[in-house]
């Protein structure tokens, strides 16, 4: 799809189609579910945020502005809402188990060794961290977007980044070691 | 291996993971299609029924938006209307209101409802209208009648949430929380916030210091460190504190048995660079039952004879999951044998607290609200030792939203056996700035345009007076852009270019520094911009200044007294000079400048301010390491860089964003922090805390440098140094280890178990 007919769509979606707007969402729901996965490390939460992120945006898409910036738009209503949910685990066990268990879940189904490395090593992060290289990753955003995304600073977006990704080749190194 | 490849790794590695059929774009179709028959029933349920309760059980037999809703319940901060007037128009979007259901329970003024425009009216109209004169909104808080009238005017306010959700999304959603929040909240796997402590007496041998820079201890042969608090004599919690002769800190590890980190507090006893560990507190014994409860810790305290250990604790056993924050403290008069005196609780999870003249002040943040009845109570009304908070402690602001309640209690450390005062105020909160005379809450709503709430409780030897209410244009970077002087609150934010133009308030002040021209007032101004403000007492505007640094953001601040000084950041940093003295009319005084910029200002003697923060290339813009700066600000209107010092091999530290991890004592001429470097060849990632000294003539000098061993890189952010005389201990999970200041050359070592 094009950038004409992107804005095509976004211009019917607003007028409650639901059609144009569910053809905005297969552009980006494959990159959509990643990054909520790897930013929550659950499946079920993962599937809850991006529901919910539909659910917003179909109901907000008349106020989008700018029908160009849908993606970052409504990538910017999905990390939202996953940083709220991390909120939500933050003094919840069940989101230890559960990253215990997507872990689990990893390696039973993905036979492919180096990704797997990868995906653990990702797995080390915090959810910070996590979040961080989720938008830079799937999201395309560059450091002072995924600042301005997070209300923070570039400079500490590019550190923590670089933490992040340190720590991931720093357990890549040990595995392969 | 570089960052790109990297990068590509995990874009690859992630696209075989299957997509789950519940998400793909059909499903969504026929979602959306179910939910906006729903969205229907439920704008008709609400006209049809002028009773609030019943209409709002009638919508919760919805089951699946149920489900829905109540996600939005946590995550209820997200926006909204903040200001009454706001509220109003917004509401206007939902043609089968009834206005005046709304006044009876929202406490909107009729004013404001009739002027709630037609149908088609957006948050994009309402903001220039709710901003046109001032930058800044203040509202009061209130306390309910009783329980039942609380819960109608919750559910109600549910209600509008619910209402309005279609306007929360557009441009600009996803800024509306700081960052700073998250990154407190979500670093709970490791234990966060260390360093060193301060307002410990007892029967140790040195009179207590107040805090590290203003320490004035006679007894210099052995001056300690304590935590690097924002405030003078305000003392803040932390993983590490030490009192001259013992050592106490929280020590955290992954059980990988268990999935669970298990957590101990540990005393040693330090004498001249020997060290014994006397004592290990499992904290586990606090967890009654394994199954059902979980718990979180999070920073203590020292005072006197007592250990004051903040944790939450989630009991999972019931329905409600009921989440609480616990104040345990411990009786350590004898070191080897600390004995659990009394733990008071208060719902909600832990956010932040305070000790100051000896009363602690604890906020805690209760967000599980439930109100699909109006009984029982406690599933909306927040708890304090298991007594739930009467209706006179309850202050809502009139524009009350379906968000968390924060707890505030004050405790007297002389004789901790129940709270002094308790004030439950439902909020947005987020971060605490705390004076000599009030806490503030601060968050960053969302809306069209980025803006702080700020709310005000008033503290004098444990009374709490919940204040005024303000909301601001713009966001703070952190809670070292607040400062309370002489009953004004000073505060520098930025605003988001993307929000100007519906803020007709940029003084044109001509210069560099400013917008240069009234007639770009009404121009997309494509840049950020920085505001100051003083509020008075009561959260009224007294004075600001806007239009500061056009296309840049505040990185950092720092006030003494009627000056403030504050960082921002493009290629180059000025740090701003502003002279605060009076209210109504802040004024710049000069600016500074520089390559790079400063993430933490620290005044570090007479006429020297200190910044810590990072060298960046003013052409190439790329990172040339970190970097001390030196500022001479003996006259603030003409500020110069005494010297810089940029460490080369340096990547990042904690010091950036942790004011608590850094020991720093101007009068013992000592800076210590941990930064991790990375090696250019192996991509080696190593931690090395480090002290410097400042010298007047030759700048800083590295006075040692030792490396943090590879076992403790997982837990970057738990590495501490603090002194005792004339040596340096430096903590990590795993060990203790001390040297004499300057040496590299470790004298004893205990390892925690």
């Amino acid at each position: 799809m094009n950038q004409e007919e992107i804005i095509a769509h976004v211009l019917l979606a607003k007028n409650g189609n639901s059609d144009s707007f569910c053809k905005l969402y297969e552009l980006y729901y494959k990159d959509m579910y990643h990054f909520a996965y790897y930013t929550l490390g659950n499946q079920q939460d993962a599937e809850d945020v991006i529901s919910e992120t539909v659910l917003d945006a179909f109901k907000g898409i008349r106020n989008l502005k700018k029908p160009e910036k849908f993606k970052s738009w409504i990538f910017q209503i999905l990390s939202t809402k996953c940083k709220r949910q991390i909120a939500v685990y933050i003094s919840n066990r069940e989101h230890l188990k559960e990253n215990n268990e997507t872990e689990q879940l990893i390696q039973d189904d993905h036979p492919y060794a180096e990704h797997l490395d990868v995906r653990k090593a990702f797995s080390k992060l915090n959810d910070n961290e996590k979040m961080i290289v989720s938008l830079m990753v799937f999201a395309g955003y560059n450091s002072r977007e995924t600042a301005k995304i997070l209300n923070s600073q570039e400079g500490t977006i590019r550190s923590t980044k670089s933490r992040a990704l340190t720590k991931m080749s720093q357990y890549l190194k040990e595995e392969f070691a | 291996m570089n960052e790109q490849d990297l990068m590509k790794k995990i874009s690859d590695a992630t696209k075989d993971i299957p997509i789950p059929d519940s998400i793909s774009p059909e499903n969504m179709k026929r979602m959306l299609e179910e939910h906006a028959s729903e969205w229907n029933t439920f704008e008709n349920n609400n006209t049809i029924s002028k009773d609030k309760t019943s209409s709002f059980n009638k919508s919760n037999t919805i089951g699946k938006r149920n489900r829905i809703i109540r996600r939005f319940t946590a995550a209820a901060c997200v926006v909204l209307c903040l200001v009454g007037g706001v509220t109003a128009i917004q509401l206007g979007n939902n043609k089968n209101r009834n206005e005046s259901t709304y006044d009876m329970t929202s406490g909107i003024s009729n004013e404001e409802t009739s002027d709630a425009g037609a149908e088609e009216s957006t948050t994009e109209k309402t903001d220039p209208e709710s901003f046109k004169d001032e930058l800044v909104y203040h509202t009061s808080l209130q306390s309910p009648s009783s329980y039942d009238a609380y819960y109608n005017t919750l559910s109600t306010a549910f209600q509008e949430y619910y209402n309005s959700i279609a306007t929360i999304t557009n441009d600009d959603i996803a800024v509306y929380e700081s960052f700073e929040t998250d990154k407190e909240s979500l670093n709970y796997k490791y234990s966060e916030n260390f360093s060193i402590e301060d307002s410990v007496s007892s029967d140790t041998r040195l009179e207590p210091t107040t805090n590290l820079s203003t320490d004035t201890a006679e007894s210099t042969s052995k001056q300690f460190s304590s935590t690097n608090t924002q405030e003078k004599n305000i003392d803040e919690g932390d993983i590490i504190k030490t009192d001259g002769t013992y050592i106490y800190k929280v020590i955290s590890k992954f059980n990988n048995e268990t999935g669970h980190t298990d957590q101990s507090l540990t005393i040693t006893e330090t004498d001249n660079g020997s060290l014994k560990l006397i004592a290990t507190i499992d904290l586990q014994e606090l967890v009654k039952d394994k199954e059902k409860e979980y718990l979180n810790f999070y920073e203590f305290y020292l005072y006197k004879n007592y250990i004051v250990l903040m944790y939450t604790k989630r009991d999972y056993s019931s329905e409600n999951n009921i989440t609480e924050t616990n104040i345990v403290i411990y009786d350590i008069k004898d070191r080897a044998n600390p004995k659990r005196k009394k733990i008071l609780t208060q719902s909600g999870y832990y956010e932040s607290s305070r000790i100051s003249d000896g009363f602690l002040y604890t906020v805690s943040n209760f967000s599980e609200t439930n109100l699909d009845t109006p009984t029982p109570y406690t599933n909306y009304i927040p708890s304090v030792n298991g007594k739930t908070i009467e209706c006179s402690n309850i202050y809502y602001p009139r524009n009350i939203m379906m968000t968390t309640t924060y707890v505030v209690t004050s405790l007297d450390l002389s004789k901790p056996t129940d709270f002094t005062d308790t004030k439950a105020i439902p909020t947005n909160g987020g971060q605490t700035y705390v004076s000599d005379s009030s806490i503030y809450f601060f968050t960053t709503l969302y809306d069209n345009v980025t803006k702080t709430e700020i709310t005000k409780v008033h503290y004098n030897k444990g009374i709490l007076t919940p204040g005024e209410n303000a909301i601001i244009a713009g966001y703070l970077y952190d809670s070292f852009a607040l400062n309370e002087y002489n009953g004004h609150l000073r505060i520098v934010a930025t605003i988001p270019s993307n929000n100007i133009t519906v803020l007709r308030e940029i003084t044109p002040l001509g210069g560099e520094l400013m917008l240069e021209d009234s007639a770009q007032q009404d121009v997309e101004i494509k840049e950020d911009i920085n505001v100051i403000y003083i509020l008075d007492r009561d959260m009224k505007l007294t004075g600001k200044l806007s239009g500061i640094a056009p296309g840049e953001q505040i990185y950092s601040a720092r006030f003494m007294g009627d000056i403030g000084y504050f960082v921002t950041f493009r290629n180059v940093d000025p740090l701003f000079s502003v002279d605060l003295s009076d209210p109504t009319n802040p004024t710049i005084l000069g600016q500074l400048k520089i390559p790079g910029f400063s993430n933490y200002l620290h005044f570090y003697e007479d006429g020297l301010l200190m910044g810590l923060g990072e060298e960046i290339d003013e052409y190439t813009s790329d990172f040339l390491g970190l970097k001390l700066s030196m500022f001479d600000i003996s006259n603030p209107s003409d500020v110069k860089e005494q010297d810089k010092y940029i460490i080369e091999d340096s990547e990042f530290s904690e010091a950036q964003y942790n004011h608590k991890s850094i020991m720093i004592d101007p009068q013992k001429n000592i800076v210590g922090f941990v930064y991790c470097s990375m090696d250019n060849v192996t991509y080696d990632y190593n931690n090395y805390y480090v002290t410097y000294t400042y010298d007047k003539e030759k700048g800083f000098i590295e006075t040692a440098k030792y490396p943090i061993p590879e076992t403790s890189l997982s837990e970057y952010n738990s590495i501490r140094g603090v002194y005792i005389g004339d040596y340096l201990y430096i903590a990590t999970n795993t060990d203790l280890t001390s040297y004499k200041i300057g040496s590299t050359e470790p004298i004893s070592k205990v390892y925690f178990k």
